[in-house]
């Protein structure tokens, strides 16, 4: 009796706090919403009325916003920073899940010496601080003599992508009954004819969330990029660190929006991957 | 049944030899030297306990396991220099191990279609398959849909479609429940019939080593104690672990006391055992298997018929009533227990009851004491 008193009494506390929780999680990121169609350009803080203003300012289109209160001087610089990032996180992707993925087969299917020590090396990169791995690769990429470029932002990134490639694709190998490859080299299927029909489609979702999730944090990286990229590579994030160098303007929070919605995007088509492949 | 087979020395297995590290450090013997011949349209089983060596061997013909020194011929031809995916014989997994991401249908057609087989024919081939397991119709279904019975069929059929020169079943019925295991043994007796080609059979289970066999090879601890027909491996056991492993068993050790008219007396810690055998001889150390279906029972005192020294004089236990007979635990003066199975209608005895158990002499089997050699001829 007393514990049903109990709980009477504290389940609409604990569903209260669980709603504050929630709040304090996303509050900041919805105000950041709200106010990317605000239309005071001086208090950000203050509602004025709705407005798309600052979206069309930021692809170039004429609003009645004077020039001084906007950061993106041109358009051009902001698409090709863009450019860049898409560029850089395509091929950092799709190099990291090759490699990733091979990577986690040899590990779960072969025994070699050292193998420990291998497994341990692919976890360094994810605790490492960014900033050591960017300061270690623009020393890297200087004393080689390698321009500092797309290339060598998308080899520092793979440095660290393929191993968050590796670790979801090792859970999923995990899960898998290694006697359905012995089953397929029974029935005549040679280790390639075998990876390609069975082993890749089951461990297929891991694969691409490991995509997926590779492709974001490329997107979303700046510490490491900041370091390596040259003046003519800019990114997104290192192009938006520079505008707020000079004080923070509405208009950022259109940027931060579109960028909210595309990572929404991207997540969204993982959840949907995992989901329809979960048997 | 195994005299039809055309090639009598299809599979050859030349002093295998594998051992295997433990994380202790220490080595085991998984395969202590085995020689044995299959024949090419044999039904043949491994039959020991755990560890006893024959998965590993099974594993070793697939292809998923090396040998560290020793021969295999298949047909003639050497081989242990090809990879699994080469090699003529197909195997049927313990766990089915069955494609989750494939329908059944291209599950049976894997292999067909790896060899590039035209689909029209690969079709076929595939629902013959499926009918000769008795699965119609299923082609469209994911293994996930069908039953555990239902799976193990598929999985037959996914080795047998692609016309093996042998097929290799690990403990393929372990999973399934007592009737289906029973109708499975009864259907792969059969479908081995029809195919005409060697089924190596590994299991646990002496009963459905029994039941399928043409022949048992009795594993322990990675050497061969026995290779032969169900009714030899039963009646004929060439040693003391064949009798006891295989069905239930009391045996008598001791020395002959007496011999005369082809008959032995074996006095066996203070009772005396009749044989009927021309090679004992007195003094000689000997062990006596009796089966329990071997006795009949007769209560208080002796009762015409058998001769009366064939008999062993014991106090009942416990009767436990099993159906068509009665299972009856009794303990002999000298303390050894000693197991009998009886007619229900003759069972109408009390526990504490003293009663004498007859047999046959000629019933009585000698167990060889160097086991081992024979064994190893018979496999050479």
């Amino acid at each position: 009796m007393t514990t049903a008193f109990l709980r009477k009494l504290f389940n609409p506390l604990l569903s209260g706090y669980g709603a504050l929780f929630m709040l304090f999680l996303y509050a900041p990121v919805i105000l950041v919403v709200v106010y990317s169609f605000n239309s005071n350009p001086v208090n950000l803080m203050i509602w004025d009325h709705f407005t798309f203003d600052w979206y069309i300012n930021l692809f170039g289109g004429d609003t009645p916003l004077k020039d001084d209160i906007s950061y993106v001087d041109s358009t051009d610089q902001l698409l090709a920073a863009l450019g860049t990032s898409l560029t850089v996180a395509a091929l950092a992707t799709i190099t990291a899940t090759v490699l990733g993925t091979s990577t986690a087969v040899a590990m779960a299917r072969y025994r070699f010496r050292m193998q420990g020590f291998y497994r341990l090396l692919l976890f360094v990169p994810m605790v490492m601080p960014d900033i050591v791995l960017g300061i270690a690769l623009l020393i890297f990429f200087v004393g080689a003599g390698i321009h500092l470029g797309v290339i060598s932002i998308v080899i520092g990134h793979c440095t660290f992508l393929t191993s968050y490639v590796f670790i979801v694709v090792s859970a999923r190998l995990a899960g898998m009954n290694p006697l359905i490859e012995s089953a397929s080299a029974d029935l005549g299927a040679n280790e390639w004819q075998t990876f390609r029909r069975v082993t890749l489609p089951l461990i297929l979702p891991g694969v691409i969330g490991g995509a997926l999730l590779s492709f974001i944090i490329s997107m979303d990286d700046l510490v490491i990029t900041y370091f390596i990229s040259g003046v003519d590579s800019t990114t997104l994030p290192v192009f938006i660190m520079g505008l707020i160098r000079r004080g923070i303007k509405p208009e950022i929070n259109a940027i931060a929006t579109l960028m909210l919605v595309f990572s929404i995007v991207i997540a969204s088509a993982g959840i949907y991957f995992k989901s329809r492949n979960a048997d | 049944m195994s005299e039809r087979n055309s090639a009598p020395d299809f599979l050859k297995i030349k002093n295998a030899m594998r051992h295997f590290q433990t994380p202790e450090g220490s080595l085991v013997k998984a395969l202590d030297g085995i020689n044995l011949t299959i024949a090419q349209s044999e039904f043949i089983t491994l039959l020991g306990p755990s560890g006893c060596g024959k998965t590993t061997l099974l594993n070793i013909i697939a292809g998923f396991e090396r040998l560290d020194s020793g021969k295999i011929l298949l047909d003639n031809s050497p081989l242990l220099e090809l990879p699994a995916h080469k090699r003529p014989v197909n195997t049927v997994f313990q766990s089915y191990a069955l494609f989750p991401h494939l329908n059944i249908g291209d599950n049976v057609g894997y292999g067909l279609d790896i060899h590039g087989v035209a689909k029209q024919e690969r079709n076929k081939r595939v629902a013959e398959a499926l009918e000769m397991v008795g699965l119609q119709g299923v082609e469209k279904r994911r293994p996930t849909q069908l039953s555990g019975g239902q799976q193990q069929r598929v999985a037959l059929a996914r080795a047998i479609v692609n016309r093996p020169k042998m097929l290799l079943l690990d403990e393929p019925l372990s999973a399934l429940d007592r009737n289906l295991r029973m109708k499975m043994q009864i259907e792969l007796k059969n479908l081995q019939a029809e195919l005409g080609i060697c089924f190596l059979f590994v299991t646990h289970d002496q009963e459905e080593a029994l039941t399928m066999s043409d022949r048992i090879v009795v594993l322990n601890g990675g050497k061969v104690e026995q290779v032969g027909t169900p009714d030899e491996i039963y009646h004929r056991p060439a040693s003391r672990f064949v009798s006891e492993f295989i069905g239930e068993s009391n045996i008598f050790s001791g020395t002959v006391s007496r011999c005369e008219n082809g008959l032995a007396l074996v006095n066996a810690d203070g009772s005396e055992i009749v044989c009927q055998s021309q090679q004992l001889r007195v003094g000689q150390p000997v062990s006596l298997l009796l089966r329990p279906e071997h006795f009949q029972l007769v209560a208080g005192s002796p009762a015409s018929g058998t001769s009366s020294q064939a008999m062993i004089q014991a106090r009942l236990q416990q009767s436990v009533f099993i159906g068509r007979d009665h299972q009856l635990h009794c303990q002999m003066a000298n303390g050894q227990p000693i197991s009998a199975l009886i007619r229900s209608a003759m069972a109408a005895v009390q526990p504490g009851q003293a009663i004498e158990l007859h047999y046959d002499p000629a019933a009585v089997h000698v167990i060889p004491a160097a086991a081992q050699q024979s064994a190893d001829e018979e496999a050479a």
